[in-house]
């Protein structure tokens, strides 16, 4: 393991906040369910979006292809360069 | 924290951090690096995708084109919490025949067994790794055996030397895991104080076993943040996967 940047310390929190429910589970399922039924685009390989709600803006053009990048050497797509999805994909797989 | 947390900041640190580890350890290229920041910085998703994972927490979103997500909320040994970012398997079915057995070696403080063992709980549960502990069989007559049967037993072993200080458990469990050729995440907690909770001093790792690779972190965000990082690599290092 390659050590990043330490993180700051935790400031100061009341006593007893461990178990202190902080946070609402607003609906939060069918939010997710709801998005997901608007959000049926095909797209595999376009630009990941969240569908809040059908007045967004059209999705962006095409991104600049990476074309100096290795993986686009290999064909991949300029999705393929989104940090959030390397992410994704780095867990996803096990 | 010190504060709220801004969604869009702390996912866009998170994964920069991500990516940087990714560096550092030899699996993207610098110039692969500097794209993805690009993109990670120009992402004008990142907003709404951040403030959905933290309205969902601690349940997962499945955001579109990117697959399940959560924010999840780990605990600091003071008490404290600190919102993590975790990614998912798109399913659940199992492709592992049994789930793999993680032995973790700490000081048997509460505050200590509170926060480690939530945190680990959470980030090993999605890659169907169990924790097991000294102590763990209650039956057990025997500590000592039962912390060497729990270590045989294990497919990998955690230790943290948090409030360690003359109370030298956790560095005989290292030895007994190197002796038995364990794979081992060692963490070294080189910080000085939590800030709402006096720890016990914490003794450095002795010196025959510091040509171990250890992690060092100043806070359990730090720590978290290292191992889930360095889990894929060190799982595949392994043959666990």
């Amino acid at each position: 393991m390659t050590p990043s940047a330490p993180s700051p310390m935790l400031e100061d929190m009341e006593e007893g906040t461990m178990a202190a429910p902080r946070r609402k589970k607003v609906v939060a399922k069918k939010v997710v369910s709801a998005r997901k039924t608007a959000a049926k685009v095909s797209a595999s390989h376009k630009a990941s979006s969240v569908k809040k709600t059908t007045a967004k803006p059209p999705a962006p053009p095409a991104k600049k292809p990476a074309s100096k990048s290795p993986a686009s050497a290999k064909g991949e797509v300029a999705q393929e360069m989104d940090a959030l999805s390397l992410f994704v994909r780095t867990y996803a797989r096990f | 924290m010190s504060g709220p947390v801004d969604p869009v900041v702390f996912i866009r640190q998170f994964i920069a951090d991500f990516l940087e580890s990714q560096l550092l350890n030899g699996l993207l290229s610098t110039e692969e690096y500097h794209v993805y920041l690009r993109h990670l910085q120009k992402n004008t998703n990142l907003t709404a995708i951040s403030e959905l994972l933290f309205e969902n927490s601690p349940d997962p979103a499945l955001v579109e084109n990117y697959g399940p997500l959560r924010i999840v909320y780990l605990r600091e040994p003071d008490r404290s919490e600190f919102p993590f970012l975790q990614g998912l398997s798109k399913q659940h079915s199992k492709e592992r025949m049994k789930d793999l057995v993680c032995f973790v070696g700490h000081r048997f403080l509460e505050d200590i067994e509170r926060s480690l063992r939530f945190n680990l709980v959470h980030l090993f549960e999605p890659h169907q790794i169990k924790l097991r502990w000294s102590g763990y069989d209650l039956s057990a007559r025997d500590v000592f055996e039962d912390v060497v049967a729990g270590i045989r037993g294990a497919d990998l072993c955690l230790f943290d030397n948090l409030g360690t200080l003359n109370r030298p458990n956790v560095y005989i469990e290292i030895g007994i895991a190197h002796a038995l050729g364990k794979p081992m995440l060692v963490c070294e907690y080189t910080g000085t104080r939590f800030k709402r909770r006096r720890m016990p001093d914490t003794g450095s790792v002795p010196s025959d076993l510091q040509g171990l690779i250890r992690i060092q972190y100043r806070s359990y965000e730090d720590l978290f943040r290292r191992l889930y990082f360095g889990l894929p690599a060190f799982l595949e290092k392994h043959q666990l996967l």
